[in-house]
């Protein structure tokens, strides 16, 4: 049986539109870099080339933001990509990386037990006590091998490291250079390198960056998709298990439920209704296209191998419960008040208020 | 010959170009697309006692409010012409058709588009400078720009409105003029877009021009400078020819290449005010950051947006409402220009900048922020300081705003001003420069217009007060003819009230002559008259929410009565008082409030005022009602109730008699009263209380009632 990797990288799933991208580039590429920067932004953002080659949006939202980040990288700042959670800051860190470098797995994720030799370097100790301390006894981290081959490294959740391993990325960032005083050598950054980095807004108090750290990055704050239908669109594009068929995903009754399932969420998290006639409690979870789109595939998973093949209307509820109700003692007078003011007396609305009763 | 320079009206790089290409060309004559009025002005743009922005203002001799603006700043290519003509000493002519001829047409002249903007909108470019700069300055360099866009200018044009024909068929004649005159070298500074009709004059025939020029229809025009100010030159104000950010063009116009460090520059110490950290490093990462942006843009250079962007990811962290903070003053910049003493400009501007030197408030009136300032009216200047911001007020131009004034503070001797200068209201001030050539000349003819007019006999009474501490005491006794022409029959009996609350300091303090207090007796014997019938009624049947408000009306009403010394007038009052007192249709608040006027005022005795109160009380199915006629009797201040103890007494038993729950249902109504008293007089209530029921009934004296109603008390 054939086997399939669970989530490839994007360089590779991607892989080619990148060559498309890299074929038509007529525009002059940054030092290290695989595409112009032009380039770069139409990939993220989707377009089609001279050949008719439809290149996918990877982000849907804002072009500024987008052009501010790729020209970030162009310079020799680093970029900070800032957000409450579920605003695709690491989809867009990945993607970036994918289409800059080529490469999107030099990561490091942030973690509040990281030490710093997860971000420079650490030891082979068979080999360092066989021959002694020497260039082959190294195991370089991503951070290192990113300096070596001029490739862009991603910090993933920068402010849950500790502030003693965050400011080892100060003099990385500013002088270009990972000094080695084992071996009284230094890996010196070629042209390529650079940062980018993802931090929560929600937890930002943790492990709040130094104004020197701070100072070395453009920050790019991730917003939540201001429009319903752009929202919709983020939900349709990151619905897509391969397990399940597209038919399913394709019908005008599964954008439908899509739909309102996102309007749920964005009336929930924002404290009002679409048309702000009535105020809303906030319930304790972040409520994102992304929590929308799990939601979905979840959804869509369970109508696919339990029901009848159609995303209905029960499963929407079941997605929708689960992912509002994460602490039963505060969600759950939330979500029964939203049943009750809102959505029972909403028009068409019947069969998906009688279906969330009943999953109480 | 003559050699036509086609310029963008307020664009710097323009601008830059023009003064080069003036300096190479040598013209012995210079012609420059401004309304004839202008001329008289162009001699006073120049030298040290003016400074830009400004902006000539032709006006229709009849009526200044009908007006046209030609707004110079530091970087519009005009005015970079006059500075050229000046230091070299050649004559310099306005030659575009006179305001005289177009005044009619201008205000219906909507396309006022510009081609070169619309151009730089469809390269893709936001900011039409920066378009300008790429497309337009470095590909042809300075000197050949005007060449270029003469070429471009011939494919764009191909028709134009006969308005257009008429201004450059006179503009035509004016070149003619000029090399007629023997000049050998004539620049021609105008608009690029009419450079096809100038710059080859044997295309057009002079006869036809002539012709063309017959049509025209005069209206006598003046002209006269004002200063301008950038925020009104920015298109958002509302001026159709405007620039969207006067700043940035201004950098643009001093530094080129240099411009966007400046801008930069200029942001970081806007931030760094404002206590936020904005290091010299992090100015230089911002400008290497838009200027990647343009790359990815596609744009030769970063203009405004570009800044915009880099200076909110690298400067405020991605903080947009950082940003927002500096980023009016950023792109506005709060130059004002200066004019010349000698200048010719409205007699009302002038009139003001001297009060303003005469009154000391040169440095008020230039400061960017706003300034309190406190004024004694004791004192000879301050008191006219107040009438002339007293004045501005009443011609709509706010610059001073008076702070709250206490309703006892009136008549007192001192104001206090906020004061702040707008450059809006420059253009209120020309307006009101159709009324009169000085700002006393206008507040009377200004005023003295809407008193004709106004038929609202309250706004009209609101009017007194300002008028008297104006100085404007003349039109008092026209306003009082009026108010009494429009009657104030009409009125509710509110806003009779009202208007009488408002009389009657006037009559105390204002120094009306004797003739205008006759005016206005005559309208208090009018009004009082009225009240004094009408209000019984007027109670009646009204919800307590709004007697709680009449009944402050009523006594302000009766306190300013107070003051009065005709004595049939308050006997109607008093009565008037005594019947709603007594009525038992009348809202029981009022009621009780005019009860306690009455027994205040002695009008009652103390037998009398103690049945009253204990029938008041012993009507008990009534219970709301009740609860709101001891509101208005406790209303304000217990004074009343603590020096009449029997008073407390007839209370105190009323509360005993309650049932639990009915004194429960009465506890926020007693804490709502008893919450607006001082503490000390809550003090001395609570010990009456205690101590009167501590020595009447000791025997029968239920302790656990006692510790509830001591509670209870407690928390009152």
């Amino acid at each position: 049986m054939e086997t399939k990797i669970i989530r490839p990288h994007a360089e590779h799933l991607y892989a080619s539109e990148l060559a498309a991208l890299i074929r038509f580039d007529g525009d002059p590429r940054p030092l290290g870099w695989k595409l112009s920067p032009r380039s770069v932004v139409a990939y993220i953002l989707g377009g089609q080339l001279e050949d008719g080659t439809q290149v996918t949006p990877k982000y849907i939202g804002k072009r500024r933001l987008i052009e501010i980040a790729v020209a970030t990288l162009a310079t020799d700042r680093a970029l900070l990509l800032l957000g409450v959670p579920g605003t695709a800051k690491t989809w867009l860190s990945e993607h970036l990386a994918a289409a800059i470098s080529g490469d999107s797995t030099l990561i490091v994720q942030g973690t509040a037990g990281l030490g710093e030799e997860a971000l420079r370097y650490t030891w082979n100790y068979a080999r360092l006590i066989a021959e002694g301390p020497g260039e082959s006894a190294l195991v370089s981290g991503p951070v290192m091998t990113g300096m070596k081959q001029g490739k862009i490294v991603r910090v993933e959740e920068l402010t849950r490291m500790p502030s003693e391993v965050q400011d080892a990325l100060i003099s990385i960032l500013s002088e270009k250079v990972l000094p080695i005083p084992e071996l009284g050598t230094e890996v010196s950054a070629v042209q390529g390198f650079n940062i980018i980095a993802t931090a929560n807004d929600r937890d930002r108090g943790i492990n709040d960056l130094s104004s020197a750290l701070r100072r070395r990055f453009n920050t790019v704050i991730m917003p939540l998709p201001e429009k319903l239908e752009e929202e919709v669109n983020i939900v349709l594009a990151g619905v897509g298990t391969p397990s399940i068929p597209l038919k399913i995903r394709g019908e005008m009754e599964t954008l439908n439920e899509i739909k309102r399932l996102v309007t749920v969420f964005r009336e929930l998290r924002n404290g009002k209704t679409e048309d702000g006639r009535i105020q809303l409690k906030i319930p304790t979870g972040t409520l994102s296209a992304a929590e929308a789109i799990s939601a979905v595939n979840n959804g869509l998973t369970m109508a696919n191998f339990f029901g009848k093949g159609k995303f209905s209307v029960e499963y929407v509820a079941s997605g929708m419960t689960g992912a509002i109700i994460q602490d039963r003692v505060s969600d759950l007078p939330v979500w029964q008040e939203y049943l009750e003011t809102v959505m029972r007396d909403r028009e068409g609305w019947g069969d998906l208020y009688a279906a969330c009763k009943k999953e109480l | 010959m003559h050699r036509v320079f086609g310029i963008r009206h307020h664009g710097p790089g323009s601008a830059r170009s023009l003064g080069k290409a003036l300096l190479q060309f040598e013209p012995d004559y210079l012609l420059m697309e401004a309304p004839q009025e202008m001329d008289i002005l162009i001699p006073f743009l120049s030298g040290k006692k003016m400074a830009p922005p400004i902006a000539g203002l032709i006006y229709d001799a009849q009526d200044s409010s009908r007006a046209v603006y030609f707004p110079l700043a530091g970087f519009s290519p005009e005015y970079v012409a006059i500075q050229f003509a000046h230091s070299r000493s050649i004559p310099i002519k306005a030659m575009d058709l006179p305001v005289s001829y177009q005044l009619d047409t201008v205000f219906e002249d909507k396309n006022a588009e510009d081609p070169l903007a619309r151009l730089a909108d469809l390269a893709g470019y936001s900011d039409s400078e920066r378009w300008w700069e790429v497309h337009i300055e470095q590909i042809a360099g300075s000197e050949a720009v005007f060449d270029a866009l003469a070429v471009m200018m011939r494919q764009l044009r191909n028709e134009t409105s006969s308005f257009n024909g008429m201004r450059e068929a006179w503009m035509r004649q004016e070149i003619r003029k000029v090399i007629d005159g023997g000049y050998q070298r004539v620049a021609v500074v105008c608009g690029a877009w009419h450079i096809p009709a100038l710059e080859d004059l044997a295309l057009f025939k002079e006869k036809e021009d002539k012709q063309l020029l017959k049509k025209g229809t005069k209206i006598k025009c003046e002209a006269c400078l004002v200063p301008w100010s950038y925020d009104q030159l920015r298109f958002s104000s509302g001026y159709g020819a405007g620039v969207i950010s006067p700043m940035w063009y201004e950098l643009l116009f001093l530094y080129r290449e240099k411009a966007t460090v400046h801008w930069m520059i200029r942001a970081a110490k806007m931030l760094r005010r404002k206590d936020l950290m904005a290091s010299t490093a992090e100015v230089g990462d911002a400008v290497r950051l838009s200027e990647s942006l343009a790359g990815i843009r596609n744009l030769g250079l970063p203009g405004l947006d570009e800044l915009k962007d880099a200076a909110l990811a690298v400067l405020c962290k991605g903080q947009s409402v950082v940003f927002d903070r500096v980023a009016n003053e950023l792109e506005t910049g709060n130059r004002i220009g200066k004019i010349p003493e000698e200048a010719p400009t409205l007699p009302i501007y002038r009139d003001l900048m001297l009060q303003i030197k005469r009154l000391r408030l040169t440095a008020v009136f230039n400061a960017p922020e706003s300034t309190v300032r406190q004024l004694d009216l004791r004192k000879e200047l301050h008191r006219d300081m107040s009438i002339l911001l007293h004045r501005m007020v009443l011609i709509e131009i706010p610059w001073g705003k008076k702070l709250k004034e206490k309703f006892y503070a009136r008549g007192s001797f001192s104001e206090d001003w906020s004061l702040k200068w707008r450059s809006g209201y420059y253009l209120k001030l020309i307006q009101a420069g159709r009324w009169g050539r000085t700002i006393e000349e206008a507040v009377s003819g200004y005023m003295g217009q809407k008193i004709r007019s106004e038929e609202n006999f309250v706004l009209l009474a609101s009017w007194i007060d300002p008028l008297i501490k104006s100085g404007i005491q003349d039109l008092v006794p026209h306003l009082l003819n009026r108010m009494q022409e429009v009657g104030a029959s009409i009125l509710d009996v509110e806003a009779q009230m009202r208007v009488v609350i408002e009389l009657i300091p006037v009559r105390r303090y204002g120094d009306v002559r004797k003739t205008d207090i006759d005016v206005l007796d005559w309208l208090l014997a009018d009004l009082i008259p009225r009240i004094s019938i009408g209000l019984i009624q007027y109670v009646q049947g009204i919800e307590a929410e709004y007697a709680r408000i009449l009944y402050r009306i009523i006594l302000a009403h009766h306190h300013g009565l107070g003051f009065l010394e005709d004595k049939r007038l308050i006997e109607l009052w008093m009565g008037c008082i005594q019947k709603i007192s007594m009525g038992s249709l009348s809202a029981p608040l009022i009621r009780g409030g005019c009860f306690r006027i009455l027994a205040e005022v002695g009008h009652l005795n103390d037998m009398e005022v103690r049945a009253r109160f204990s029938f008041e009380l012993s009507v008990r199915e009534t219970g709301e009602q009740l609860a709101l006629w001891l509101e208005g009797f406790l209303w304000g201040s217990p004074q009343y109730l603590i020096y009449n103890p029997t008073l407390v007494d007839i209370l105190d038993q009323y509360i005993q008699q309650l049932s639990e729950r009915e004194f429960e249902q009465k506890l926020p109504l007693f804490r709502r009263i008893f919450s607006s008293y001082s503490g000390i007089d809550k003090r001395k209530l609570f010990k009456m209380a205690v101590e009167e029921t501590v020595f009447e009934e000791p025997v029968e004296w239920d302790e656990e009632l006692k510790s509830r109603v001591l509670a209870n008390l407690a928390l009152l």
